[in-house]
């Protein structure tokens, strides 16, 4: 009964549907056989970007002259490095679309209709199917935090695709042997969040927060560069060698982050400390120890294997997105695979419980917080080698809270407990994609913070418990109708 | 047979009640530090009136913030935006002045509007939708700072005569040197920062040690769910004390302004963990519970003496504070785990 009130919505929403994937294909297959007119070039979407995008890229391609003519260039402008960077990338891709032919966007104006017609018509078909009872949909998905992150990306995604409509192609660049587009650009540049995070995931689902990682990751790069530059002189054109064994360079920032996340992990394992306050020591101290690591300066290197472990490629793909792979999967098999992560779990939902029955919950947070330093070092040498330089008061800032909102995005609860590192992977590249969809709007970087949060702030509402739990009412109370007609 | 009757004490023991233990470990290690400073760099001047008056000048905005944080910690929360929104402040009072030409006591209202705003909705999603206040405050520093970023990116310069003569508003120390009134030496004043700090530190005190809210805090830090089953208003309470601090943060960023008579959108970045730090320092418990305001005035003089020291000093470099307010963070928290360690052994007893 209650179906058939709603089949004029459930009838124009397919109508729509239709339409869009039909208005799709044709203007997708029109645009790839004919030769686009000049009036139909000027659809507001495809022209307005790439004037706003070519000014992006003059300022960057003037940057990156400047990067490549001296390395003193890099260190006025590493306070805004991050922000060059990134309309470095956009540049380069902008330039790559000039040469292969693509002049515009405009043949692929119709694509985001397109996709977004087919994912509706999809979605569409799901709820249709869900409510003839054809397909049961899982009551897990929908109690699931991780199912509304995931959606919450798809349609940051399909926002970002209508702004940008070559936003999901992908290109193969044989200069440098690495696939070029905005989704690899998310992917590389959320690796450091991501490594991080993985460890954060840890420890929150020990019902703790370590918010030291931010300094540690500028400690790992002060680091990786004072020995890289033990001769401060020399080192600083590409090809002189380092007179430290290469290997010296990443095992040091790595075993002194692994002995900082020790140093935390004492503190809340064995002397009882609330996390937080036990980590802000490091967090308020570290930058300090980055900053006397380096005597204050900010070194530059032009070391290549350094570089490589930022800007190289492998497989095609940027090396951080590898790292970050490599961390992902090291962490599930770890934690999935060994019984670890139960652990983790048990001793975060009771931590005294876990000790009585027999789990040395103690080892385990020691572990922990160990391993969280550990990838803060990594992500620190990821950094330090994507300036190529080390930064003691911009590295690494504000790490710590993206990494806890990726984790808490991620469906993990600040109560300890459950953890999910698929979750904690999605939150990142959510948090990336904000970043990257606002950059598209040529607005700021410094700016972006004020999206991220009213983004974040609709997913946590989302994710909340109470409105979780009244939407699970609500839809108990709908089925709880439903039977009650029938059985009448 | 029960005791409705509380016990009289007299003025010595309740001065040495057991409770106030954290605040006298930061006294103590204030003049502790003082004394080192006093020996080190006494002919220097170090021990004038004027390096101690500079002390609450030159900290007052972290003060002023610190008083709203302690409350906040006294619950059992934390609040993470505050150094935001006294930037965003700033950048109120600076571009609607100097940009738009508004009165700056107009700016000043609408940046309480608007911090008091964001910290009550911040109490309300912490309360009502369970989001900890870690997340919550995260969110709202965010969006404070890029509010700030939005408004203008670069530093904006503030030239009002009516902020001007507020800002450079000082009462000079004075003595009487053959009957007329002459400034001391070297010169030593308090500026209107300063008065807003103490009276700040003032009307905490009262709110939280002789009022029934203050209680309510104190009783929701201890334990919110046996406030919760004592009826007491827990909501409201929340609620109020992160509109409060919003209050501080906005009187904060006044402050600074006053300070440095400019906005700028990364002005004060990372200030929240020295609001943070100067408050633990002052022997309140990030668990919830415990904390006084006197501990919190020190804990911010404490603080504020070690890059004085560094200054003294003359050779050491300035990130060497970091690494101090490190040091002295991990000691006052062993201390505070010592407290309440011995303190849970004794009721076991």
């Amino acid at each position: 009964m209650s179906n058939r009130k709603n089949l004029p919505g459930l009838a124009l929403m397919a109508v729509l549907c239709i339409a869009m994937v039909a208005l799709g294909i044709w203007g997708f297959a029109s645009g790839n056989s004919v030769q686009l007119s000049a009036a139909e070039l000027a659809v507001p979407t495809a022209t307005e970007a790439p004037a706003e995008e070519e000014a992006a890229a003059d300022e960057a391609a003037a940057a990156e002259d400047g990067a490549a003519a001296a390395d003193e260039a890099e260190l006025e402008e590493v306070a805004e490095t991050e922000t060059v960077a990134d309309l470095r990338e956009s540049a380069i891709a902008e330039r790559l679309a000039e040469e292969n032919g693509f002049q515009s966007f405009a043949y692929l104006k119709r694509f985001p209709l397109l996709v977004t017609g087919i994912l509706l018509g999809l979605a569409f078909v799901f709820a249709l199917l869900a409510m003839r009872k054809v397909v049961r949909v899982p009551e897990k998905l929908l109690h699931s935090k991780l199912t509304y992150a995931v959606v919450a990306e798809l349609a940051i995604l399909m926002v970002c695709l209508w702004i940008r409509p070559d936003f999901f192609s992908i290109r193969y660049e044989p200069s440098s042997g690495m696939l070029i587009g905005s989704l690899i650009t998310i992917l590389n540049r959320s690796a450091e969040i991501t490594i991080i995070a993985m460890g954060m995931t840890l420890v929150i689902a020990l019902g703790g927060t370590d918010i030291s990682v931010g300094a540690l990751v500028a400690v790992s790069g002060a680091l990786a560069l004072k020995f890289l530059r033990w001769d401060i002189n020399v080192y600083t054109t590409p090809g002189n060698y380092s007179v430290q064994p290469f290997i010296l360079v990443l095992l040091v920032p790595l075993a002194v982050c692994l002995l900082m996340g020790l140093f935390n992990g004492a503190l809340v394992a064995k002397l009882n400390i609330q996390p937080i306050i036990a980590t802000l020591i490091l967090m308020v101290a570290g930058r300090g120890i980055a900053q006397i690591v380096t005597d204050g300066k900010q070194f530059t290197t032009g070391y290549t294997p350094f570089q490589f472990i930022g800007g190289g490629s492998f497989l095609c793909l940027p090396m951080p997105i590898i790292i970050s792979i490599v961390v992902v999967v090291a962490v599930a098999l770890f934690t999935r695979k060994t019984a670890f992560g139960m652990f983790v779990e048990s001793v975060g939902v009771n931590r005294s419980a876990s000790r009585v029955s027999g789990l040395r919950s103690d080892r385990i947070i020691l572990i922990v917080y160990m391993l969280t330093g550990f990838l803060a070092g990594i992500s620190g040498l990821i950094y330090s080698s994507r300036i190529s330089s080390c930064d003691s008061n911009n590295a690494g800032l504000n790490y710590e809270m993206d990494a806890i909102l990726a984790v808490v995005i991620g469906g993990t609860s600040m109560s300890g407990g459950k953890f999910s590192i698929a979750g904690t992977v999605i939150g990142s590249i959510i948090i990336r994609t904000i970043v990257t969809f606002v950059l598209y709007f040529g607005i700021t970087s410094e700016s972006t913070m004020a999206f991220k949060a009213m983004i974040i702030a609709v997913v946590i509402v989302l994710q909340s418990e109470p409105v979780r739990n009244w939407m699970a009412r609500r839809s108990k109370a709908r089925k709880s109708v439903v039977r009650g007609e029938v059985h009448a | 047979m029960l005791n409705t009757q509380p016990k009289r004490r007299s003025i010595l023991s309740r001065i040495l009640n057991p409770k106030y233990i954290m605040v006298y470990s930061t006294v103590a290690v204030f003049l502790v530090i003082y004394l080192v400073g006093a020996i080190a760099y006494g002919d220097k001047g170090f021990t004038s009136l004027r390096t101690f008056l500079l002390l609450f000048t030159d900290n007052a905005y972290i003060g002023i913030s610190a008083v709203g944080m302690t409350m906040v910690l006294i619950t059992g929360g934390i609040d993470l935006s505050v150094a935001a929104v006294a930037s965003l402040t700033g950048m109120f009072i600076a571009y609607g002045n100097t940009i738009l030409g508004i009165n700056p006591f107009i700016c000043i209202g609408f940046a309480l509007v608007v911090g008091v705003g964001l910290g009550l909705l911040m109490g309300a999603t912490i309360h009502y939708l369970n989001v900890p206040p870690f997340i919550t405050t995260l969110t709202g520093m965010f969006l404070a700072r890029g509010v700030c970023s939005l408004i203008s990116r670069e530093s904006i310069s503030i030239s009002n005569e009516a902020i001007d003569a507020l800002a450079g508003w000082r009462f000079y120390f004075q003595h009487l040197v053959d009957g007329q009134w002459e400034r001391i030496k070297p010169v030593a004043y308090i500026d209107a920062t300063v008065i807003l700090f103490i009276v700040m530190i003032i009307i905490g005190t009262i709110i939280l040690q002789k009022t029934r809210f203050g209680r309510n805090v104190y009783a929701i830090g201890g334990s919110e769910q046996s406030a919760k089953l004592m009826g007491l208003p827990v909501a409201r309470t929340k609620v109020l004390v992160y509109g409060f601090n919003g209050l501080c943060s906005v009187l904060s960023g006044v402050a600074y302004v006053l300070y440095v008579k400019s906005g700028w959108n990364l002005a004060l970045q990372g200030a929240e963990l020295d609001v943070i730090s100067a408050t633990v320092i002052g022997g309140t418990l990030l668990t919830g519970g415990v904390g006084y305001m006197l501990g919190t005035l020190f804990g911010v003089l404490l603080k504020g003496t070690i890059p004085a020291l560094i200054t003294f000093n003359g050779t050491l470099s300035s990130w060497w504070g970091k690494i101090a307010t490190g040091i002295l963070l991990l000691l006052f928290i062993l201390l505070q785990r010592a407290v309440v360690t011995g303190s849970e052994r004794k009721k076991k007893v």
